[in-house]
């Protein structure tokens, strides 16, 4: 080759770019290429990490993180457990008072509050009526009546002597 | 197991594509490694998108269905070149027996493609070059594609031709003569 035509291809080179900016192709299409040939060779098409699996992974890693965080430290709320046995009641009174006042308290809304209220009256109500009945069947048994009471003793007698009458003959 | 492009050589990748238990994982490599040389290879020759994509999958899957035919006395690029190569022919002849198209009229209906926004992109003097280009006869036109824009030497160029070195060379030397006087740098 003569200096004439290298000199022409230096110049030329300066003119062209990358293949990739001369042809234009489909987005991600080398990506897919083998999916296609794949598809054509009836071969098993391998499956991809796409952009939306890795957004997935993005929006449930945080969560999961901020909920682990969240369930470890409710149980850093419980007290340590004493060495010394004594003082192991008052260990367990703390703890107590820690699950009902910072754990179990805060979850109980004033709707639920209000229920229980409204059963605490209810069960009160029920208590009232369930003491009034027996106090009715106290009543009744106090109220009942002698059958013998108006009957005279003679009367009595009489009664008896029949009945004996009676099965004598039988 | 897995395989990384930058870890193995072409002999690996033959013996596995041979190998029915890697057979499909090496197939995933070999595209991975040879799918872009192989496109704009094509692409170069027949400019439209469709067509480029038609022949390099039918490249890959030649070269999947005859690996047991690579003889391994050329280098394993080279022969996937001149699968890609002669795929690409293929359709220029077909579409020149379909339009009872000379060779010539053929390389011209390639050249007014340039003209598609949706087959080329290029600058103005680019235009010109892929133009004048793809109206030089065909082994020309070859030569001058593998060796100033593929950067080949001669010697693999006539592998996957099948020209000696010397023939090349006065092709490669009359391409650049006529392209000269079509492309005029300002």
């Amino acid at each position: 080759m003569n200096d004439k035509q290298k000199k022409w291809e230096e110049e030329l080179n300066k003119h062209l770019g990358a293949d990739g900016e001369r042809f234009p192709v489909s987005d991600g299409y080398f990506d897919n290429l083998e999916d296609r040939i794949r598809l054509r060779m009836d071969l098993p098409v391998k499956r991809k990490k796409t952009a939306r699996t890795y957004l997935w992974a993005a929006a449930i890693l945080p969560l999961a993180a901020a909920l682990t965080f969240f369930l470890l430290n409710r149980e850093n709320v419980q007290p340590e457990v004493p060495q010394n046995p004594a003082l192991m009641g008052e260990a367990v009174e703390q703890w107590y008072r820690i699950q009902t006042e910072e754990t179990i308290l805060p979850e109980i809304d004033s709707q639920t509050v209000a229920e229980a209220k409204n059963l605490e009256q209810y069960e009160n109500l029920q208590a009232e009526v369930v003491a009034e009945d027996l106090q009715y069947e106290y009543l009744d048994e106090e109220s009942e009546e002698d059958p013998l009471a108006d009957l005279r003793t003679e009367d009595i007698e009489d009664y008896l002597v029949d009945y004996l009458d009676l099965n004598s003959e039988l | 197991m897995s395989l990384k492009t930058e870890h193995i050589t072409d002999e690996e990748l033959v013996a596995r594509l041979r190998d029915p238990d890697s057979r499909d994982l090496a197939f995933s490599l070999l595209i991975r490694m040879y799918r872009e040389r192989v496109y704009w290879h094509v692409r170069k020759m027949l400019i439209d998108p469709d067509e480029s994509d038609d022949a390099t999958q039918n490249t890959f899957i030649l070269v999947w269905q005859n690996i047991d035919k690579f003889r391994e006395e050329s280098k394993l690029f080279t022969w996937i070149y001149r699968i890609a190569t002669n795929e690409a022919l293929a359709h220029i002849r077909k579409k020149k027996r379909r339009g009872f198209l000379s060779m010539e009229n053929a390389g011209a209906e390639l050249a007014n493609k340039v003209d598609d926004p949706a087959c080329f992109s290029g600058n103005e003097i680019e235009k010109k070059l892929f133009k004048a280009l793809l109206r030089l006869p065909e082994k020309q036109k070859l030569v001058f594609q593998m060796k100033y824009f593929e950067d080949l030497k001669y010697e693999e160029i006539s592998e996957i031709l099948g020209t000696s070195v010397g023939a090349l060379k006065a092709s490669y030397h009359h391409a650049v003569k006529k392209l000269e006087k079509y492309v005029v740098m300002p």
